[in-house]
Formats: C-alpha cells, structure tokens, sequence
C-alpha cells in the first residue's frame, strides 16, 4: 500500500512538470506580453516612448531572456514555493492562491454535494424501475441538464430569480468563515447551475451500475433469500455500484475547479476562475503559471485520494 | 419495427438527427435570407414575415438557426471525428505495444488532463485567434487525450484476451492483429464517443462564444447567437429561444442515439462524457 | 473663493458652450430636482465597476476602472466643477495667478488641510507629485503624458504656495490636465513609504472619502471622511461600487435596485434601458448623454488594399453611418459628424451640409455612393477580396463589427471579423498590426474641436493608427490650433472637415457616440459629466429618503 503511495506521488512529478510547461509554452504563443498589455491599454501614447517603456518592464520581469532560462527560473522558484509577484496586480502571487483558491474549492464541492444530491437517487430509481415512464422521465431531466450550455442556466437562474422573484443574490462576496448565511446566498445559485449541468453524467453512470449489479448474482441471491427490495438495493447494490461514481465524481471534482470559472463571471464570485482569466488577459506570466500549477496539484490529489479510497472499497483492486 | 419497440428513445433521436443534418446540409437552399444580412427591422417579434423574429442587428432569426445548425454540426462533427479518430488509434497502438511508448503517451495524457478544459480551450483560442478552425482545433486537443485513455483501456482489455494470445503465438504480425481483431473490436467504443462527443463539443462552443473567444460573432454559430441574446432577454426572448431550443433539441437528440448505440452495441460501455 | 482666468477666455467660451448645448440636450430630472430640496446626511450609493481595477495607481495607470476605484479619495490642485463639470474649478488650490508672460502659473493652497492618516497637507506634496508623473522613466499615460511636454519646472514658494513654469504659454492644455481626474496629488510621505500608489493601504488622500475596503473582485468601499476641507461636506456616510464582469449581471444588479447609478462604461442599450424602465418604473431616471466619445472605423495606410486612396474611399462611401447609428446605437449618436456640434459649437461641419455631403448623405444620394463606391472596389479588385476586420471584444463593439462588415460585403468588401482582448487589441493597434478596424471609440479629454484633430486625424495624432498622412491637412488643423480669433477659427476648422470628407480619409468617422444610463430618483446633486473620468468623487451627492 505505501509502495503503491509512494509510486504514485512519484508520478506527479512528471506531470506538474509537464502541465506546467505546457502552460508556459502556451501562453508565450498568446500574442503579446505583460509589457506591451500594460503600455498600450489605453493606446494613447507615441510609439517611440511606449517602446522604451516595453523595453524597461521587460527587463525588469526577465522576459528579456531566453525562454528555457526562465522556465528554468520560475521552476526552480516554484519548488520553494515562491511563485513570484503577480505583475498585473501587484502583490505576491502567492496570497492571490491564499485568497482565491478557498472558494473556488468551497464552490467546486458546494456544486458536487448538490449534484450528488440530485443525480445519485434519480440514478437509483431509474434503474430500479427501468424501462417506465418513471425511467424515461429521470433519464429525459438528466439529458435536459447536459442540453443547455452552463453560461445559459447561470444567466436564466440570475434572469428568473429577479423577475419573478425580485431577488437578487448578494453580489458582495462574504467569507463562509466570517458570515456563513451571506455567503451561501451568492454560492448557492452557481452550484445550482452548474450541478444540474453535471448530475447528468452521475445520474447516468449510477443507472448504467446499478443496471449491472441487479443482475449479478448475489444480488440475485438476495432476492431469493426473500429480503425486501429495499434492503437488497441499499445494502447491496448501492453500495457496489457506487464505486466507479466515486471515482468519475472525484475525476470531475478536481477538473471542476477550472470548469465554474463562467458561474463565477455571472454571480460575481472573486474566486480562482476569474482571476486566472483576468491574468490570462494580462500575459501575467507567474499568475497563470502559479494558478494552473496548483489546479493540476489539487487534481492530481484529488485523483489519489479517490483511487486509494477505491482499493480501499474493493481490494481486489489493490492485489492488482 | 422490432428497433422502434425497443428503443424507443434512440429512434426518435436518430429522427431529430437526420433532421438537424438534412436542414444543416440545405441551409442555402431552405433558409429564406442569408445569415450575414443585417437589412430588416430590429427587433421584430415572430410573425409571418419572420417566423422566428428578428435579432438586435435586423437579422432573420430563422435563417440563422439554420445556418447555425450548419456551423454548429460543423464544428462538432469535424472537431469529434479528428479528435477521436486521432486519439482512438492513438489509445489503440500504444496499449497494444506498451511499454515505454504506452508509459510515455500515458503521462502526456495526464498533463494536457490535469489542465482545466475550459482553460486550455481559452489559452488556445488566445494564442491562435478566433476564428471557425481554431474553435476546432481548440476543441479536438481537448478531445484527443480522453478518447485515447478510454480506447487504451479497451484496446488493453482485447489485447490480453486469449484467441490474441493464440494469434500471437501463431505468428501473426503486430500490423495485422492490430488491424483484423483490435480495430474492428474498438469500433462500438468509437462511436459511442463519437455521438456523445459531438452534443459534448456544440455546448463547449457556446461556452466559448460567452467568454469572447469562440468563432466570430457574425458566424450564426447557436453558441453565439444565445450569448447575444441573453443582452436583450426580456425585449426579445424569442433571440434566447430558438437557439436555445436548437442546441437543447440537438444535445438531445444525439445523446439519445448515442445511448441507443450503447445498448445496441455493447450495453456494459457507460457514460464517456468528459 | 475666486479664480483668476486671465488668457483662458477661449477655453472657458468653449466649455460654456458646450454647458448650455449639452444641458438643452437631456433634462435630468434627478439633478434639477437637486436644488428644491434641502441635501441630506447619511446614506450609502451603490453602483459599479465593470471590471477589477487590480492596481491602483491613478498616475500610472490609465482604465476607467482605477479612476472609479479612486476618484472620491483625491483631491487635485483645481478640478471639474461638482456642480457643472463643464467647468473648471478650486480644489486644493483656493486660486491661481498667471505671470504676463504667460509661462508661470502660481498655485495658493488651502489651508488646514490634512491626509486622511492626519498628517498636513503642503506645497512639498503637491511638488512630489509634479516630481512624480514629470519624471521622464516613469510611465504616466495620463497625467504625465500631457504635462511633460509643457512643464519646464516646478518650485515650492512657502509650504501653501506652488509654482510651475511652462515652456511656452500653453493655457488650454495645462489647465485641462491640471484640472483632469488623472493628476491627482498625492502624499509625499505615501509615496516615500510605499513607493507607488497601487496598494489599498496607500490610498491616502485628501478627499472627501477614505478608501476602506478593498475585496479584490468584488467590491470597493469608501467611508465618510469627516475631516474634509469643505465644511459640511460629503453628505454620503460611504460608497460601495461592485465589482460586476458580466453584462447579464450589470443589468440584473440595476433591475433589482441593487446599484443606483449607471453612469459608466459601457452605457446601456435601447433595450436594456426600456427592460431597466419596466422593471423599476418611476424609481428611476433614465437618460441619454453624449460621452464626448466619436466612433472610428480606422483603414491601415501602410498595408494593400487600403494604401490605395481609391479603396479607402469606397469604404468612406460605403458605409452607411444612419443605419449603424441607428442600429448599433439604437440612434444615441450624431452620424458621419467629425464634430458634434452639441460639443464644439460652430466649429463643427453644420449637420445640413453633413447631409448633403457623398458618403454622408441618405436616400438616393447614398445609392450612389454606394454604386461609386462598388465601382472604385471593381477598378481593383474585379472579384472583390477578403480582408480581415478586427475590433476590441468590449462593449457593444462586437454589434457593430457585424454591421460594418455586413455593409462592406454590399461593395465587395468580404470581412472576416477578428476579435482581440482589450489591452492586447490596442497593443496590436498601436503597432499597425491590422488591415481595417471596424469598431473603435476615441474618447476626448476635452471639448476643444482641435482635440480630436490632434489625437487622430493628423499626422503626429497619437490614435493616427492608419498612419495617415497629409501635410496639407495637417497645416490647417494647426493653425486652427494656434488661431484665436473665434470665427476665423471656426472657419478654418470647417474647411479641414470639407477638405478630409472629400478626400480619401484612413480614420473614418461613423459618428458622435452617445449612451443610455440611469440614476435612481433617490440620487441627487450628482450632475454626469462629458467625460466619464470627471466628477465621480460624489463630494455632493446625497440621497433623498
């Protein structure tokens, strides 16, 4: 087991590293750097004065050097955990991860809780009464919620709420920690959007698995024991099926965090999403680079921790 | 008849599908006004001169969500099959050799995955500029590396089954067992990824045309044309409508026939959106 | 409190013009209604920022977005008056004195006047300043930009008096600048402290409101400054602006009464002030205003097709500024016009001749510029050509890409739209990097009608992005600059006007842009002014019950 750990954290190393370059590569083929943004934003000035100045802040940030030299530079930095001063918004890029990062994450699992919530019981009851009307209705609302682009839900919620409602959710952003109402207010409609887009896929997956477990022979047996179907469905072919919804959850749960960046643009949450498009707008090089490191970290995580919870679960996986 | 009873759903998806292509491959020919020709009234509420109304620019709705349907089914089928393809034989080879070609081709998977989607089609689209092939090209290098890991599992699966073995053991080249048993093999997984893929393709579109980087915004892309319209939602609902219902109607219905298919072709594949 | 104006009558005639133009243009009841009632105490204004200002520099940055995050926290030596932004006056200097020769302006500074940390405000802050956004390595797009060609030098006289010599007698600009929202004076110990002024921490100023509260992507808060050197002064308790990115959500924030004030940018839509109307009935103003804005489809002079004079007048003909006007502006704007008379008074090409004038006119006049200009295109190109036509994907420019190419391909002219980001679209501008820009606004600091000339139309103009250059032109545009006599000004301005519309222009104007925006009936004594980055420090405003 901690040999099976051990190689695993191991082969994150490859990946954070190829993640992170092929960031690094992408952004320098964005057209355009930080200097140039910062220099022509209002495109006011003369050329020959906005040139010099180009010239100056590159020199200052480095970017005058050759690329392999400073992806070399960031790398070497990064492993000290030193991610460099964001240039766009002047401050360490390490307190916008401190800052940001708590609510896209608080977001990301607001979001899976909800669809969970939803998608995990319609699953089981499309299953269990397969091939009803009840079947074709669950299955018709799951559909439903991979059919509508997740920008339009946001925009319809935000729409309806107003209209009908004459409500509208804060749109000044609380700490969950400092005022947990307030905060849940303005999290609680793009989770919403957002988990009906994603139940879906679980919704679907735990019909497909539960499909399969009823006719698996034990389950079988069970019947034939005489249990109720209640006991035999929760007791047994829940808890069965369930294993690979765990792990497509946790697959999506870590690629989440980069997914609601357009529920936080519409609810105004200043979460991860929205301040890696700000810095992808602004060539902010150690931003980026900083943020899609640690979102790749928190996948990678994310992904071990469901497969260990998962041979855990089913140790025929872990003689494997 | 027998299909029908069976697969009730899947049928009047395909049905929806066939629609959708036969109005995307006449749209020059069935849609009344051009889509680019912004010459009529602003603003104009359904009726008989427009059936759909007309949008912000004083354009024919109806013509565009026609043409739309076009783009759309453009985009998708383009960006899925090239994505797919690539990455179904790109799955099929290396599981087969393994090794450190399998090992290699595995981590470079892990890296383009461990990247958010919707990030790395952004970044793209920024460092290629907007315009119909980018949005494709966007599309089919996040499509490749998924498809390539769930083709590599059954390619993998097939692989150590034992009449490969015997075909093996046999003396049966590489090329060969690749091409005569796990091609032909891998063929219902491909098209279960295909059909999901497609309706998976047409709503990331959308999102991009909201973020400002999909395909330019005259192009009568449904992604684009729901993105225009949620600026005008309580004057004109009928310019969130109709793309609204296109995109939701095509979504739909090819889910439903990819899900026919899976039942069809191998009922034990499940849910590859991703 | 007097000021002393003593060779600035050309600049004060041309801001009252435009005074009185702009206040028979639009009656906003919310600020007539201003002076009936007696002002009241308290209260907290909610409005918007439509984007993150991230830093917060007012003297090196250059966004709309950092002018809003700071404007009530600054004062500045003399700035636009609260009461009528068209004009300029006191601030944190009480008056102003010119030498004969024009060249040294003396500043007599307030007194008492202390930092919001408590310590006194003097001449050697106001020095820093100068010395700050003067100095040559230090990128001042705003303030600096327009002070360091003018300024000589500076001096502190005694801790309440600052002089600054010019290089020439330059009123109009110096004035303009000194009084603009972008020159702010800053605290030398702030400075000296923090080095630059971008953090939240180093807002320190001398305004009417402390900055409080920054919670970056959400909101910015400032408080009451109870030591504000007016007496009685603000009435606000505070202003909250948030932070709202996306279109959806700006509009939703105002329908449900959450801001109380739309007066930034972009402006609204036809439809989205109507939906605005019916969704808060008579608790809202809603009105339309010129934003000193002119709307330009730029032709790049240095690339094919466009180097040739004739292509670059066929989309002069062509383009069909009513209809864009109408249709993309929802009509808020004044079509084909290179001045708006609302603005520059007689200066400006008088809209009647506008109508008459190729390329400009309607009806069968403009099916021949059309048909002209679809022969000019065949001359060339007899199977037309594509080109590629760019625009900034910010506010409604993406409408009115649609339309223009839409127009264009009518002569031939097949346009593949390409969008940029904001920053990274000027920087590709700035460079020539383009074929054709088919939305572009240029915003003017003031109402001077050399203002536009100078910034885009002639050779040296620092939007002349088309690189378009005609010593001819550019011998009239200056000496309008330079003439002083007002009618003989006027004069030569038209004729510049007759002399590009007829020619083979590379900056094509579509028209003076104007926009919808709205004030809840609860706001009073904020009066909009011409420009969005003028007085929006609220010191004034209050809110009825």
């Amino acid at each position: 087991m901690q040999v099976y750990v051990v190689r695993r954290l191991l082969l994150f190393v490859p990946t954070l590293l190829g993640a992170s370059l092929l960031i690094f590569v992408l952004m320098r083929l964005v057209p355009g750097d930080i200097a140039q943004i910062l220099v022509y934003q209002t495109g006011s000035e003369q050329s020959t004065v906005q040139e010099k100045q180009i010239r100056q802040i590159r020199t200052e940030l480095g970017l005058d050097k050759p690329l392999f030299v400073q992806y070399i530079t960031w790398l070497g930095n990064a492993v000290r955990l030193d991610f460099g001063e964001s240039y766009s918004q002047r401050r360490p890029v390490r307190d916008i991860l401190i800052e940001r990062f708590p609510r896209s994450v608080e977001l990301a699992i607001l979001t899976m809780g909800l669809a969970m919530l939803w998608a995990i019981p319609l699953g089981v009851i499309s299953a269990v009464r397969q091939n009803t009307w009840i079947d074709y209705v669950v299955r018709i609302l799951s559909i439903s919620g991979l059919s509508l682009p997740i920008f339009f839900t946001g925009v319809l919620i935000l729409y309806l709420l107003v209209r009908v409602f004459r409500y509208l959710p804060p749109l000044e952003y609380s700490a969950l920690t400092e005022n947990p109402a307030e905060n849940l207010k303005q999290m609680i409609w793009p989770a919403l959007a957002q988990a009906y887009y994603i139940a879906a896929p679980i919704m679907r997956l735990t019909r497909s698995q539960m499909l399969e477990v009823v006719r698996q022979d034990y389950v079988r047996t069970a019947f034939a024991k005489g249990l109720s179907d209640r006991a035999v469905i929760y007791r047994h072919a829940l808890r069965n099926s369930l294993l690979p919804v765990v792990t497509f959850i946790g697959w999506w749960g870590g690629r989440l965090l980069g997914g609601i960046v357009i529920m936080e643009i519409i609810f105004a949450v200043p979460g991860m999403g929205t301040a890696l498009v700000q810095a992808v707008g602004y060539r902010d090089y150690p931003t980026v680079q900083a943020i899609v490191f640690v979102m790749a970290l928190i996948f990678l995580c994310v992904n071990l921790v469901v497969d260990l919870l998962y041979g855990w679960l089913d140790p025929r996986i872990r003689l494997a | 008849m027998r299909l029908l009873a069976r697969q009730p759903l899947g049928v009047a998806g395909a049905v929806v599908v066939l629609g959708l292509v036969a109005t995307a491959l006449l749209a020059p020919v069935l849609a009344p006004h051009g889509p680019k020709e912004a010459v009529f009234g602003q603003f104009v509420p359904p009726g008989r001169e427009f059936p759909m109304g007309t949008d912000n620019l004083g354009r024919d709705v109806l013509s565009r969500v026609m043409w739309g349907a076009r783009l759309s089914l453009y985009v998708g089928l383009v960006s899925v099959l090239i994505g797919v393809t690539i990455g179904s034989l790109w799955g099929i080879f290396t599981g087969y050799l393994g090794g450190v070609a399998d090992v290699s081709s595995q981590r470079v998977i892990d890296c383009v995955m461990a990247l958010p989607p919707i990030i790395l089609a952004l970044s793209l689209m920024a460092a290629v500029g907007s315009s119909v092939n980018n949005v494709i090209l966007a599309l089919t290098i996040l499509l490749t590396p998924t498809a390539a890991r769930t083709v590599r599992s059954v390619a993998l699966a097939i692989a150590a089954s034992p009449y490969i073995e015997a075909a093996r053991a046999a003396g049966t080249s590489h090329v060969r067992i690749v091409l005569r048993h796990i091609l032909p093999n891998c063929l219902a997984t491909y098209i279960v990824l295909v059909t999901t893929n497609i309706s998976y393709a047409i709503v990331v579109e959308a999102s991009l045309s909201f973020l400002g980087v999909g395909a330019p915004p005259d192009e009568p892309s449904w992604g684009g044309m729901l993105t225009a319209g949620t600026q005008a939602m309580e004057t004109a609902p009928w310019l969130i409508f109709f793309p609204g219902v296109a995109i939701s109607l095509a979504v739909f219905a090819l889910n439903l026939l990819g899900d026919a298919i899976r039942d069809i072709a191998d009922p034990r594949l499940r849910g590859g959106l991703g | 409190m007097k000021i002393r104006h003593p060779r600035c009558a050309r600049s004060t005639q041309n801001w009252i013009i435009a005074a009185a133009a702009i206040a028979s243009l639009v009656a906003v009841s919310a600020t007539s209604d201003a002076q009936q009632d007696k002002p009241r105490y308290g209260g907290v204004l909610n409005w918007f920022d439509y984007g993150d200002p991230a830093r917060l520099d007012v003297h090196a940055e250059s966004p709309l977005v950092v002018q809003q995050a700071t404007a009530g926290v600054y004062s500045s030596l003399l700035h636009k008056d609260p009461d009528a932004p068209t004009k300029i006056a006191p601030d944190l200097a009480e008056h102003y004195t010119v030498s004969a020769d024009g060249k040294t302006y003396t500043f007599h500074l307030r007194k008492g006047v202390k930092w919001h940390d408590g310590q006194p405000f003097t001449a050697t802050d106001v020095k820093a300043t100068f010395d700050r956004v003067l100095n040559p390595d230090f990128k001042s797009p705003k303030c600096g930009a327009t002070l360091k060609p003018l300024v000589a030098g500076t001096e502190v006289v005694d801790p309440h008096t600052f002089q600054v010599r010019l290089k020439a007698p330059a009123p109009d600009p110096f004035l303009s600048a000194v009084s603009s929202a972008w020159c702010r004076i800053a605290a030398k110990h702030v400075l000296d402290k923090f080095g630059d002024l971008n953090k939240p921490e180093a807002q320190i100023g001398t305004g009417p409101f402390k900055f409080k509260r920054y919670e970056r992507g959400s909101v910015i808060e400032w408080e009451k400054n109870k030591d504000y050197f007016i007496q009685g002064l603000p009435y606000l308790d505070g202003v909250k602006q948030f932070i709202l990115v996306g279109g959806p959500t700006q509009l939703a924030a105002a329908k449900a009464g959450r801001i109380m004030l739309w007066d930034t940018w972009p402006p609204m839509g036809k439809a989205q002030s109507e939906e605005l109307k019916s969704a808060r009935g008579n608790e809202i103003d809603v009105y339309r205003w010129p934003i000193n804005t002119i709307w330009i489809v730029f032709l790049n002079t240095k690339k094919p097709p466009f180097d040739n004079p004739d292509m670059r007048r066929a989309v002069h003909l062509a383009l069909n500024r009513q209809e864009l006007i109408t249709k993309a502006l929802d009509g808020a704007g004044v079509p084909c016009a290179m001045l708006d008379p609302k603005l520059v008074g007689e200066a400006a090409l008088p809209l009647a001749e506008l109508e008459r004038t190729p390329g400009c006119r309607t009806g069968a006049g403009k099916e021949q510029d059309i048909a002209e200009a679809e022969k000019l295109v065949k001359k060339h190109y007899p199977n037309g050509l594509d080109i590629e036509m760019a625009f900034r994907q910010v506010g409604n420019y993406s409408d009115r890409s649609q339309l223009v190419a839409a127009q264009l391909r009518k002569i031939g002219i097949r346009g593949t739209l390409k969008t940029h980001e904001s920053a990274a679209g000027y920087a590709a501008f700035g460079k020539g990097d383009f074929t054709l820009i088919a939305a572009q606004d240029r915003a003017m600091d003031g109402t001077d009608p050399s203002d536009p000339f100078s910034l885009i139309w002639t050779t040296q103009g620092g939007s002349n992005w088309g690189k378009w250059s005609d010593p001819k032109f550019d011998e009239v545009a200056d000496r309008g600059l330079k003439e002083t006599d007002k009618a003989k000004r006027a004069k030569l301005y038209q004729d510049a006007q007759r002399m590009f519309l007829s020619g083979a222009p590379s900056a094509i104007p579509v028209g003076w842009v104007e926009g919808w925006f709205f004030a809840d009936k609860k706001v009073r004594g904020y009066k909009p002014s011409p420009s969005a980055y003028d007085n929006i420090t609220f010191m004034k405003v209050w809110l009825a019950p």
